[in-house]
């Protein structure tokens, strides 16, 4: 008989988070979302990711970063110095109890802190310490600093994306960074499974630069492309390889997304029900043709500016024909099919109230689970410091004297 | 001495395009034996470049990019020879089945019982419609699992859309915030960040079942809907969004908080250094780097509130000095002064990149139709078990392999499967000769 409520994936393993931003927390986000028990551990000021927002009113509140709020779910928070000798010696205490730290400091930080890898392992052997930094650990631009833009400069295809007369232009919000957090669970997953194997432990070395560079978007292929025969993409603009409609157009209410590879004409045909464009890609020369894209755009502006982009999107998916919806994030939040899924949930936060935040990233029996929001600066420092440490209130007195939580 | 994690483990590949093939590439890296299943009946444009059979003159004309050949060369089998794909093909067993005859899937459930995982990312219809849906191959294999990566999900009112990874981020929210802060979306172009986004969550997904299933017995069907995992990665602005009802627009190169940040124009044919100011240390920082220009003094921009008021200005004067420097230089310049900055840079730049080299993020790897050539490796590194690096082997290869010792086929029923055509080396046309 199958338990009643079944294990989620990751139950049972242990995960002390020391990273701050983006990349870290969004991988001890992932592992806690499907169930492995993780303690955040911010300085004494907060993750910086509590200063960035957006936030409700123009009062930043560290309490009510939406950024803080999504990356950190289903953790408790406690507070440690680990530039403070009682800070050290609580974060190695922690990792006698943790199968996983997750770090994001300048490399050699932690050594410097007395809490290298050779250190950590002399606490706990099968420890897999993953750290996320800008460039990696070794290299010459180890010590340097990243920011999101810089990675997608340096790791591509920045370099061909945006208008051909224009700068080159980066992607939306911090999505390169969190993909470095993505790549840094996976690893991190992987490297749990081979302790559990072996009892070996890892250190998982992830640089947001190279989990760029060797992104399945467009980038790997332009690499090995250039590596085969020298060629080099050049952002294109929105000019059209061919006259069917392909780029993001004007409508009634905003705008929508249309590519039509040649496959796809028969369905923009049956959509746009137009004699006149059914004779000119019936003539197999269309694709060289200047008046067939003339014609087409004759067709194609008045038909979406009959439609709003929801009209649009569903009068052309009924044929087939991939036309889809710009929607914003806020359109999104009102959005049918989402609200269907149950994309958000809603949860309780102490400080920010009931908020809807982002659901499953993908779904499996007993597996994601919203088990608490994210924790308030400190909120669990008795509990885990008592339970887990065995810290009495002397103890625990002592340390908030000296200032290390 | 440990081994790799997923070594032991058999993967079914049954996708498309890049989101799938960059999942089961990930789980090659980590041991597992993946195995890649084409139809030859069916050549997947956009996976293997544009057209089965393209011609000398044919690559010639579509220029380096669209075709992606080694030394511009299409050779026999130009689907074994195309970049888009060659980029994450490496140590896949490649075999071929044509799904569409009921004696295709009885092999590749032959091939169920002998494997551990079947990932696929193609419309959310066709599995069930090639009789291979979650609950035949769970009844066949109760320790099987499945990842499923429809775009959309297996349910709700666009679950059966159709269109690429850039239809899909627009709908969902993505395409809306990404875009020039002075341009409208009109002058978007497409970019596919949904796709590497799947395939990680992807890789983590067939983990996490394993795990799972090593404790309960149970196999697992995992939907993974591309849209709402890439959909985390803004997940703050739904958050707000939800909150506050603002409507987020596209910021550029610029920064909801830190500025100034931009793109900078360089010296040269399209050269540009990226900078991201955050703190009024950093801005110190540039002063010092760009030595100290006397209009940097300005009073007004001594705080982040007024940097981000004059930010218009300020691209324009930090303008003034990158234009007369290469992309390096300033990225060093700025860099020492603790400033984080970056050069773009194009393919080539990557190639010769110290800090890749040192690291060593290319690696020699040989196909059997392209030779040898240097490949963007691993997206990460540990001190763990050697990261699998398997040659690039083309569409049918290992046919006798996979179907004779993984499936366990006897000589005559091998000899059936070829037979009935589902073994190939090309591309076939309805009548069975190649095209």
């Amino acid at each position: 008989m199958p338990p009643a409520v079944p294990d989620q994936p990751l139950d049972g393993i242990r995960v002390l988070e020391l990273a701050q931003g983006v990349q870290g927390p969004y991988c001890g986000k992932l592992l806690a979302d499907f169930g492995a028990d993780v303690v955040k551990a911010e300085p004494p000021a907060g993750d910086v990711a509590r200063r960035q927002g957006p936030f409700p009113t123009a009062e930043p509140d560290p309490e009510q970063s939406a950024l803080f709020l999504h990356c950190n779910t289903n953790k408790r928070g406690v507070t440690l110095d680990p530039a403070t000798p009682g800070g050290r010696d609580l974060v190695r205490r922690l990792v006698r109890h943790a199968d996983v730290v997750i770090e994001s400091e300048a490399p050699g930080t932690l050594a410097r802190w007395g809490l290298g890898e050779e250190v950590l392992r002399s606490v706990n052997p099968r420890l897999v310490l993953t750290s996320v930094t800008p460039f990696g650990q070794d290299g010459p631009y180890a010590g340097y600093k990243g920011e999101e833009i810089v990675y997608y400069a340096m790791g591509g295809p920045m370099n061909s994306t945006g208008l051909d007369e224009r700068e080159p232009l980066k992607l939306g919000g911090s999505v390169v960074s969190y993909q470095a957090g993505n790549l840094a669970a996976t690893a991190t997953l992987a490297a749990v499974l081979v302790a559990e194997q072996s009892g070996e432990g890892t250190h998982v070395d992830v640089s947001s630069l190279e989990s760029q560079e060797g992104s399945i978007d467009r980038r790997l292929a332009f690499l090995t492309g250039y590596s085969y025969n020298g060629g080099l993409p050049r952002r294109e603009g929105t000019q059209r390889l061919t006259p069917a409609p392909m780029g993001v157009y004007p409508c009634a209410d905003g705008y929508v997304q249309i590519i039509t590879i040649p496959a796809w004409v028969p369905r923009m045909l049956a959509t746009l029900q137009d004699d006149e464009l059914d004779r000119l890609y019936a003539d197999p020369g269309w694709m060289l043709d200047p008046a067939v894209l003339e014609a087409t755009d004759a067709v194609l502006y008045p038909w979406l500016l009959e439609r709003t982009r929801m009209e649009a999107m569903l009068d052309a998916q009924r044929h087939a024909w991939p036309v889809t919806a710009v929607n914003t994030p806020a359109d999104v939040v009102a959005d049918p099919h989402f609200a269907e899924r149950g994309f958000l949930v809603e949860v309780d936060h102490p400080a920010a109230g009931t908020i809807r935040q982002p659901g499953p990233p993908f779904r499996m029996d007993g597996g994601w689970r919203l088990r608490r929001p994210a924790p308030l600066l400190g909120q669990h420092n008795d509990e885990v410091y008592r339970e887990r440490l065995g810290l009495g209130d002397a103890e625990l007195a002592d340390l908030r004297a000296a200032h290390a939580i | 001495m440990a081994r790799l994690p997923l070594e032991g483990i058999r993967v079914l590949d049954l996708t498309v395009v890049w989101a799938g093939p960059y999942c089961t590439m990930l789980l090659g890296d980590l041991g597992a034996e993946v195995i890649r299943l084409d139809n030859p009946y069916l050549f997947p444009s956009s996976t293997k470049g544009f057209a089965a059979r393209v011609t000398k003159e044919m690559a010639e004309a579509l220029g380096p990019i669209v075709g992606a050949f080694p030394d511009r060369d299409p050779g026999e089998r130009p689907w074994n020879r195309h970049a888009m794909f060659n980029c994450h093909n490496r140590g896949r067993r490649m075999a071929t089945v044509d799904l569409s005859k009921e004696s295709g899937r009885d092999a590749v459930l032959r091939l169920v019982d002998a494997a551990d995982v079947l990932v696929e990312n193609n419309a959310a219809r066709v599995l069930d419609k090639l009789g291979l849906g979650w609950d035949v191959l769970h009844d066949r294999n109760p320790r099987f699992i499945l990842l499923r990566m429809p775009p959309m999900g297996l349910s709700g009112a666009y679950h059966d859309f159709v269109g690429f990874g850039a239809h899909f981020e627009a709908v969902s929210g993505l395409t809306a915030v990404r875009g020039y802060h002075d341009a409208d979306l009109t002058s978007s172009t497409s970019v596919f960040h949904m796709d590497p986004a799947s395939g990680a969550a992807g890789a983590f997904a067939v983990m996490a079942a394993l795990r799972r299933r090593a404790r309960t017995g149970e196999g697992a069907l995992i939907e993974l809907p591309q849209a709402e995992n890439v959909m985390q990665q803004i997940g703050e602005l739904f958050v707000d969004a939800a909150r506050t009802g603002r409507q987020h627009e596209p910021l550029g190169n610029r920064h909801p908080t830190r500025a100034p940040q931009g793109c900078y124009r360089c010296a040269g044919e399209d050269r540009w250094v990226v900078i991201s100011v955050g703190s009024d240390d950093e801005w110190a920082g540039l002063r010092r780097a760009m030595g100290d220009p006397g209009w940097a003094a300005d009073g007004r921009y001594a705080t982040l509130e007024g940097r981000r008021d004059a930010h218009d200005e300020l691209d324009g004067r930090i303008t003034s000095w990158t234009s007369t420097l290469d992309p390096d230089d300033a990225f060093h310049r700025c860099q020492a002064e603790g400033v984080p900055a970056g050069p773009v840079m194009t393919e080539a730049d990557a190639f010769a990149d110290p800090h890749l080299r040192a690291r060593g993020f290319f690696r020699a790897n040989t196909g059997a139709e392209t030779g040898t050539h240097e490949y963007p490796a691993h997206p990460w590194h540990w001190t763990g078990p050697e990261l699998a690096w398997g040659p690039i082997a083309g569409m049918g290869h290992d046919n006798e392999y996979v179907w004779r010792e993984v499936a366990g086929l006897s000589p005559d029923e091998y000899d059936e499967l070829d037979a009935e055509g589902h073994l190939s080396l090309d591309y076939l046309g309805p009548d069975g000769k190649p095209l």
